[in-house]
């Protein structure tokens, strides 16, 4: 007997039961394309489920998401059928989601056994398997707002798939200026353009021996690029006296003298730094 | 004959490359030492080094950092140029490719460098560890190793019951405040190249709670809990016998200089610490004179339950974590000691300085989608330019033995109720953090089954409660770490038809072997 009410307990009452493969933790590609699929047995709460969890991925995430509208499109209007044929089988599902060209389908369920259960599988196209899978009952009369939808994604979805990337793309008149990007020194010009994470502000510095420094601060949003495009401007010039060729001249004409020159000069005020391992 | 058009300019250049060899001559040049522990295990694996990183301060400049990509591992590397000036702190930042700190160093002390000086800076690299006391030995968590890897948890076998460590600034020694056996208690010093050879050993007149070391390495402020409890200043270089200071019960202590740049340094003692803003009463701080503990002024009452306090060894504030304001106060000291609020962190229980910046960690009470969850503060010493991540709610796991058997499984996943911080440490760079919770977790009863026209609830109302340690990435905001020393779990309703539950592991958790509470917690070369 308890062992049957076991049984119903782990089907569907109220209990929030993540199943995680161990495939799901590695890292898949953030741009994949996923495809959010409603499936309904004997309940009609949460009439728009599917629309709305496609909705918070596309916010939250830089995820290809094919709404239930695209995918019947893809499929056909008897896509629901189908869907509901299946019965929630991972390897059923995975096949209507290669049709619609998906890599993952999310399989939202809403069913009714005592409270109204809700159910997100995340479905592997190529192998037909879950991934991960999280239920939870709800109260009568209670509808999960955003915030909870979002928690049940996190718990399927992989930590990686809610970080998002921007790119800055540095364009200057000048080759081997510095470019400091968040603090933190990327290289020189010319420099490939560099992947940050956003939406996030980021103080910008291009410099160059000679040149005034460029600075400014972008905001980068997900996905997208933004160019700065920076002109540095050469500095006041050096007096005559300072430039290179007079003291070169200077230099040639009496060798004793410069070596006077040179060792009561005052030395530079920055200082090479070596670390040895 | 004159000299040819291109000997003339050859004769030009080769004055001038002997000036510039004389000029070069007097240039000076800084060499950074990387000194190595003598074990591998402790030692950052210089293969996995990608990137390194030179860190300068100094009280007058913004602090630069120079970034090195490492296309030679083990090869000596030219980092630039530095500028000439006075009480410059260098720091060496090792990380992998995927940007994980797997090494770190300082400068022991300011090293002032004027134009053509040439000098050697010595410093001692260390893997950024983790150590926590509470169990038989000092645990050793490895922040460079994969969480649920053997070498990621390990515990210092030369260790007693510890109650709590800390770390030298130059990062050469681990001072230990634990038992030494009888009821008698000692402060160990080991060396962190082998965690083996003690450098110190000295008795202490009472148990310890808590302790704190100057930035010359020379004085450690230990807290002495309990109705007749103090502080205990022992000096490293005499090693003689502590001095005691009676102040009532310590639970808390930090040392700061006197003021800006000075040499001279001073402790705190958070005297009658409580978690409790309704029953608790008012704490109160002391300040003590390391060179002259008996000389120790009055201890002033701040007016409220302080759950906390913080300082660094660059400027002279000291901070205060108040969960019963929702706040991170710093303490002024005039004529007289009041503290004013910098920042609102809900339920503050703990704060660190770690150079420019304060760390503070508080929680936020469950809502109706998700459970009590951690908040943690990174904010300038003024408060200004606050960094606010909050982490995902914690879960605990419960499975019931009722039906267990080849495959088959059923357990409840249950948000917590209540998370609170007791100990936080915060890593070298500022990257990640560690924090020591302790967490209550409450699951309703669900389901009812009519058994002969009786109700029967079908799972249990349950109740959990557990400490764990959490190992904290700021960038993403995810705990990367979890290993938890102790879970308890009653079951309240015994009439439900599935009763037999125990507390399981959840998915990226560790469990201890034995179960303790932690009661300190101690980053190499970070702030705690």
């Amino acid at each position: 007997m308890r062992w049957f009410l076991g049984v119903a307990v782990c089907i569907g009452v109220s209990c929030a039961m993540s199943i995680h493969s161990s495939n799901a933790e590695t890292a898949p590609d953030g741009k994949r394309r996923l495809s959010v699929l409603e499936y309904r047995s004997g309940s009609v709460v949460l009439p728009d489920i599917g629309e709305r969890v496609a909705g918070i991925l596309r916010q939250k995430t830089s995820l290809s998401v094919i709404d239930p509208e695209d995918a019947r499109q893809a499929f056909g209007r008897h896509l629901d059928r189908r869907v509901a044929k299946c019965a929630g089988d991972a390897r059923c599902i995975a096949r209507i989601g290669r049709t619609i060209g998906a890599d993952e389908v999310l399989l939202i369920g809403v069913s009714r056994f005592g409270d109204d259960i809700v159910t997100i599988q995340r479905i592997e196209v190529d192998a037909r398997r879950v991934l991960a899978r999280v239920a939870d009952a709800l109260a009568p009369g209670q509808e999960p707002d955003e915030g909870a939808l979002l928690s049940y994604l996190r718990q399927v979805l992989p930590k990686s798939d809610f970080i998002r990337y921007g790119v800055i793309r540095i364009e200057s008149n000048l080759d081997d200026a510095v470019v400091v990007i968040g603090g933190l020194e990327r290289g020189k010009t010319p420099l490939e353009p560099q992947r940050v994470r956003a939406p996030a502000s980021y103080e910008i510095e291009v410099r160059s021996s000679g040149y005034t420094p460029f600075r400014a601060s972008v905001d980068v949003p997900p996905d997208a690029v933004v160019r700065v495009q920076t002109s540095l401007s050469r500095r006041k010039a050096a007096s005559w006296y300072k430039r290179w060729w007079v003291v070169a001249l200077v230099g040639g004409a009496v060798v004793g003298t410069l070596t006077t020159v040179a060792l009561t000069r005052d030395s530079p005020s920055d200082i090479p730094v070596v670390i040895r391992f | 004959m004159l000299p040819t058009r291109r000997k003339r300019l050859s004769m030009v250049a080769s004055a001038l490359c002997g000036v510039m060899a004389l000029a070069c001559s007097t240039e000076g040049r800084i060499d950074i030492e990387l000194i190595w522990p003598d074990v591998p295990e402790l030692s950052p694996v210089q293969a996995e080094i990608s990137e390194v990183t030179l860190v300068q301060r100094t009280l007058d400049m913004p602090t630069t950092r120079t970034v090195y990509e490492v296309t030679e591992p083990g090869a000596d590397i030219e980092m630039g140029r530095i500028e000439a000036s006075d009480g410059l702190k260098l720091a060496v930042e090792l990380r992998s490719q995927n940007q994980r700190l797997i090494g770190y160093g300082r400068s022991e002390t300011a090293v002032d460098v004027s134009p053509g000086d040439s000098l050697t800076v010595p410093i001692y690299m260390r893997r950024p560890l983790v150590y926590v006391a509470g169990d038989r030995r000092l645990g050793v968590l490895d922040s460079t190793r994969d969480p649920g890897k053997a070498d990621a948890l390990t515990s210092l076998s030369a260790t007693n019951q510890p109650r709590a460590a800390t770390i030298s600034p130059n990062g050469a020694t681990l001072l230990v405040a634990q038992s030494a056996g009888a009821g008698a208690f000692h402060l160990l010093g080991l060396s962190t190249s082998n965690h083996t050879d003690v450098a110190l050993d000295v008795p202490l007149i009472q148990e310890p709670s808590d302790l704190a070391v100057a930035s010359t390495g020379r004085y450690v402020l230990i807290a002495h809990a309990g109705v007749s409890g103090g502080v205990s200043v022992v000096d490293t270089e005499s090693q003689g016998i502590p001095v005691f200071i009676r102040l009532g019960s310590v639970s808390r202590v930090a040392i700061a200089p006197q003021s800006q740049g000075s040499d001279v340094e001073r402790g705190f003692a958070l005297v009658d610490r409580s978690m409790d803003c309704t029953g608790g009463g008012p704490s109160r701080i002391a300040v003590v004179d390391l060179q002259s503990p008996d000389d120790t002024g009055a201890i002033v009452d701040l007016g409220e339950p302080i759950q906390d306090i913080a300082a660094s060894r660059d400027s002279p504030e000291l901070f205060a974590a108040n969960r019963c304001d929702d706040a991170v106060q710093q303490v002024l000291f005039g004529d007289d000691i009041r503290t004013i609020d910098i920042a609102e962190v809900p339920d503050a229980t703990t704060v660190v300085a770690l150079d420019e910046r304060i760390w503070a960690v508080g929680s936020l009470p469950p809502n109706s989608n998700e459970g009590a969850r951690l908040v943690a503060v990174s904010m300038e010493r003024t408060g200004a330019d606050q960094v606010r991540i909050e982490l995902p709610t914690l879960q605990e796991n419960a499975k019931t033995l009722d039906f267990s058997g080849q495959g088959d499984e059923a357990g409840r996943s249950i948000d917590a109720d209540a998370i609170t911080a007791l100990h936080l440490a915060v890593l070298p760079g500022g990257d990640s953090l560690a924090v020591i919770t302790h967490g209550t977790f409450h699951a309703p009863q669900r389901g009812e089954v009519e058994i002969l026209g009786i109700p029967f609830p079908i799972l249990p109302e349950i109740e959990m409660e557990s400490h764990e340690y959490l190992f904290v990435d700021i960038a993403t905001a995810s705990v990367v770490q979890r290993v938890r020393s102790v879970c308890e779990l009653e079951v309240k309703s015994l009439d439900a038809l599935v009763t037999d539950w125990v507390c399981t592991q959840s998915p990226g958790q560790t469990v201890t072997d034995e179960p303790y509470i932690p009661s300190g917690l101690s980053a190499l070369f970070g702030a705690n």
